[in-house]
């Protein structure tokens, strides 16, 4: 599968558009009756999937049996994350997969897919020249 | 490529946000295949009551802060 980098603009209008490696995933409720499709940012770097904590509570997913761990980056500051495995799809494949998110409260984002569960799972390229994505199942 | 891999590509044929989205930092938005914001929302219950009435797909996003590079990587 491919996709296309999207583009997302700067504050200044003068400066050039970002393009970002987000792509759409379908987040699964624990049940599979209920899902949301979003779009998720690409990260090689991260050790694991971070999701904002609104996702789980829209979707109902029960992170009271979910362990907390810490997450850190180059800052080094501490992150306190719900980790709860749970069912992601990539919009318009047919396979659907478990892959462990933190779920962390008030953050400015939607969704951080890394290394366990989804880089480890499928070979990914990153084409930054033709803004193109390829995602190939292991 | 297979010829069904190179239809799936074409379908998903979101290559950039709207402009819009430079007035919706710290938003969740939900953004229609063209890239088009259709609703927005401070939190993401109020913009998923929204879309449910929707009769189209829509991907959700919240817009990150702008000015400011993101460095996202964990350790």
């Amino acid at each position: 599968m491919k996709f296309p980098y999207i583009k997302v603009p700067t504050s200044d209008p003068v400066k050039p558009w970002k393009p970002l490696p987000l792509i759409p995933i379908r987040v699964f409720d624990e049940t599979g009756d209920s899902s949301l499709e979003i779009l998720a940012l690409l990260d090689s770097g991260a050790d694991k999937s971070l999701f904002n904590a609104e996702i789980a509570k829209v979707l109902k997913i029960d992170l009271s049996t979910a362990s907390e761990e810490n997450f850190t980056g180059i800052e080094g500051g501490v992150l306190k994350a719900k980790v709860k495995t749970i069912h992601l799809q990539m919009v318009r494949d047919t396979e659907i997969f478990e892959v462990p998110v933190g779920f962390i409260e008030n953050v400015g984002f939607s969704a951080i897919l890394g290394q366990e569960g989804f880089f480890d799972k499928f070979s990914i390229t990153f084409n930054r020249e033709k803004l193109e994505i390829e995602i190939k199942k292991v | 490529m297979t010829v069904g891999q190179e239809k799936w590509y074409n379908l998903f044929t979101m290559i950039q946000l709207s402009e819009e989205i430079r007035q919706l930092e710290d938003k969740w938005v939900a953004i229609d295949e063209n890239g088009n914001v259709v609703e927005y929302a401070e939190d993401l219950q109020t913009l998923n009551d929204e879309i449910s009435k929707l009769s189209y797909r829509v991907f959700i996003f919240k817009v990150p802060k702008l000015d400011i590079n993101f460095v996202p990587t964990t350790l």
